[in-house]
C-alpha cells in the first residue's frame, strides 16, 4: 500500500493542477481538493491511467470517495470489476 | 473632439481545425463533456512555426488590406495578448515590423480575455486625446502553446486565433466608440494564471513543470462571467443613457455558450441577439471579441449603422464592455 500512494502522491502532486498546496493524506477526499469538478475527475482519471495502467470508470471519482479508496482499487488492477462493484456497492 | 471611427476588420485563424474526436489524450467517455459543458466542438491550432505575432500579422493585414490602406498610415499599434512571443520585448514590436509599419508606435496590452475590450476604450482614448488618428489594434492569441494538452480542465476549450480593428479619427458624435467601462478586480489574480515565468516564480525557481502551464479554476470564472459580464453591460447602457432594446448586437467575449445563454437570462433578452463561433473556434482568449466583430460584420450580421456592445471578462479578475455605432 506504501509505494502505490507514493507514488499516486508524487504523481498528483507533480500533476494534478487543481491540487493547489493542498497537504494530502489517505484520507483526503477528492471533494477536498481545491478546485474539484467534473473536469478535475476527468485528470484524475488520466493521471491514473498513466501511471497505473489503470482504467476507472468516471463515476467512481467523486467527491466523498478517498484516495485510501483508490489506492485498494489500484492494487487490485486484475480484480478491478470487483473492486469497483464492490465500491459502487458500498457508496 | 475627434472619436474612433471603425473603418475596417480582420481576423485569422490558423488552417489546422482539431475536433473534440481528434483530442484522443482524452478518455472517449469524457469528449462528449466537451460540448456539452462549453458549446466547443472544434478549435484551430497554431502549426509549430506559428507564434502570436505570425497570427495577429495575418489578420493585420487582412484588416488593412480591406480599404486598400498602407501599413505606413497607423500611426500606433496596440496588441492585445496574454500569450505573447517572449517574455520582452512587446510582441507588437514584431508585429509591427512584420506588416511594416514602421511609423508606427506599437505596444502591448495583456487584459487577459478582456484584452479587445480594453484594447478598444485605449485606441479610443488615444483618438479622442488628439494624439493621433489612426490606430491599429490587434488581438492574437495561441493558447495551444501555452497549455499542457493533456489538462482536460482547460485545453479543449481553447484555440488560437487574432482579430483586428482599424480606427480612424472621426467628427461625428454619434458613430464610432462612444462609450466604454473597464474593471478589474486585481483578489482575483490566482483564478486564472500562469503561475510560472515571471518575477514571482521564475523558472529557474520552478518545483514543478505543471506551474508553467496555464490554469484557471472553472467554475469561479463560471460565475464571475456570468455575474460581471451582465453587470457592465447594464452599466455601460445606463452611463450611456440607452436602452438594452436599441442594442442589435452583443459581441460577447466566446468562452462558454452556457456563459453566454446565462448572460442573456440576466438581461432578458434573446440569445439570438449574441453572436456565437464559439463552436468553431473555442474560447481564443483576448482575441475572440475582434474575431466576433470581424465575423459579423463581414457576414452582414451587423450593418453600418447598427448600435452594438462589445463585453469581454477574463484574468486579473477584468472585464469590460463597449458601445460601439458601426
Amino acid at each position: 500500500m506504501n509505494d502505490v500512494w507514493q507514488k499516486m502522491k508524487e504523481v498528483l502532486v507533480d500533476n494534478l493542477f487543481e491540487i493547489g498546496d493542498l497537504l494530502i493524506t489517505r484520507e483526503t477526499r477528492l471533494g477536498e481538493i481545491p478546485d474539484w469538478d467534473s473536469m478535475a475527475a476527468v485528470n484524475l482519471q488520466i493521471l491514473l491511467h498513466d501511471t497505473f495502467h489503470v482504467d476507472l470508470p468516471l463515476d467512481l471519482l467523486q467527491e466523498e470517495t478517498t484516495f485510501s479508496e483508490l489506492i485498494t482499487l489500484m492494487e487490485q488492477p486484475d480484480k478491478l470489476s470487483e473492486a469497483v462493484r464492490r465500491f459502487r456497492e458500498r457508496n | 473632439m475627434p472619436n474612433a471611427l471603425i473603418v475596417s476588420t480582420g481576423s485569422y485563424l490558423p488552417e489546422t481545425v482539431v475536433s473534440n474526436e481528434d483530442l484522443i489524450q482524452f478518455p472517449p467517455e469524457a469528449i462528449q463533456m466537451i460540448g456539452e459543458k462549453t458549446g466547443v466542438f472544434y478549435r484551430r491550432v497554431a502549426s509549430d512555426k506559428e507564434c502570436t505575432s505570425d497570427l495577429a500579422a495575418h489578420a493585420a493585414r487582412k484588416c488593412l488590406d480591406n480599404i486598400g490602406c498602407s501599413p505606413e498610415q497607423v500611426e500606433g499599434l496596440i496588441l492585445a495578448t496574454s500569450s505573447p512571443d517572449r517574455m520582452q520585448p512587446a510582441t507588437a514590436t514584431r508585429v509591427q515590423h512584420i506588416i511594416g509599419a514602421h511609423k508606427a508606435f506599437a505596444f502591448d496590452i495583456n487584459s487577459v480575455c478582456s484584452g479587445s475590450t480594453f484594447g478598444i476604450a485605449m485606441a479610443d482614448a488615444l483618438i479622442k486625446s488628439g494624439y493621433c488618428e489612426n490606430i491599429l489594434l490587434i488581438a492574437s492569441e495561441v493558447y495551444s502553446k501555452i497549455m499542457n494538452q493533456k489538462d482536460f480542465a482547460s485545453y479543449p476549450f481553447f484555440g488560437d486565433g487574432s482579430g483586428a480593428v482599424f480606427f480612424h479619427a472621426g467628427n461625428s458624435s454619434s458613430e464610432g466608440v462612444l462609450h466604454s467601462c473597464l474593471r478589474t478586480d486585481g483578489s482575483g489574480s490566482d483564478t486564472i494564471s500562469v503561475p510560472a515565468g515571471g518575477t514571482m516564480l521564475p523558472f529557474a525557481k520552478m518545483t514543478n513543470t505543471r506551474l508553467a502551464f496555464f490554469k484557471m479554476k472553472g467554475i469561479d470564472v463560471f460565475n464571475f462571467a456570468v455575474d460581471k459580464g451582465s453587470e457592465i453591460i447594464l452599466q455601460l447602457l445606463r452611463e450611456a443613457s440607452v436602452s438594452i432594446s436599441d442594442i442589435k448586437c452583443f459581441i460577447c467575449h466566446q468562452a462558454n455558450v452556457n456563459i453566454i445563454h446565462k448572460i442573456a437570462q440576466k438581461l432578458e433578452v434573446s440569445t439570438d441577439r449574441f453572436f456565437m463561433n464559439l463552436s468553431s473556434y473555442g474560447n481564443t482568449a483576448g482575441a475572440s471579441v475582434l474575431i466576433a466583430l470581424d465575423e459579423a460584420i463581414s457576414t452582414g450580421i451587423v450593418k453600418k449603422g447598427d448600435l452594438i456592445i462589445t463585453v469581454a471578462f477574463g484574468g486579473g479578475l477584468s472585464w469590460g464592455a463597449n458601445l460601439i455605432r458601426i
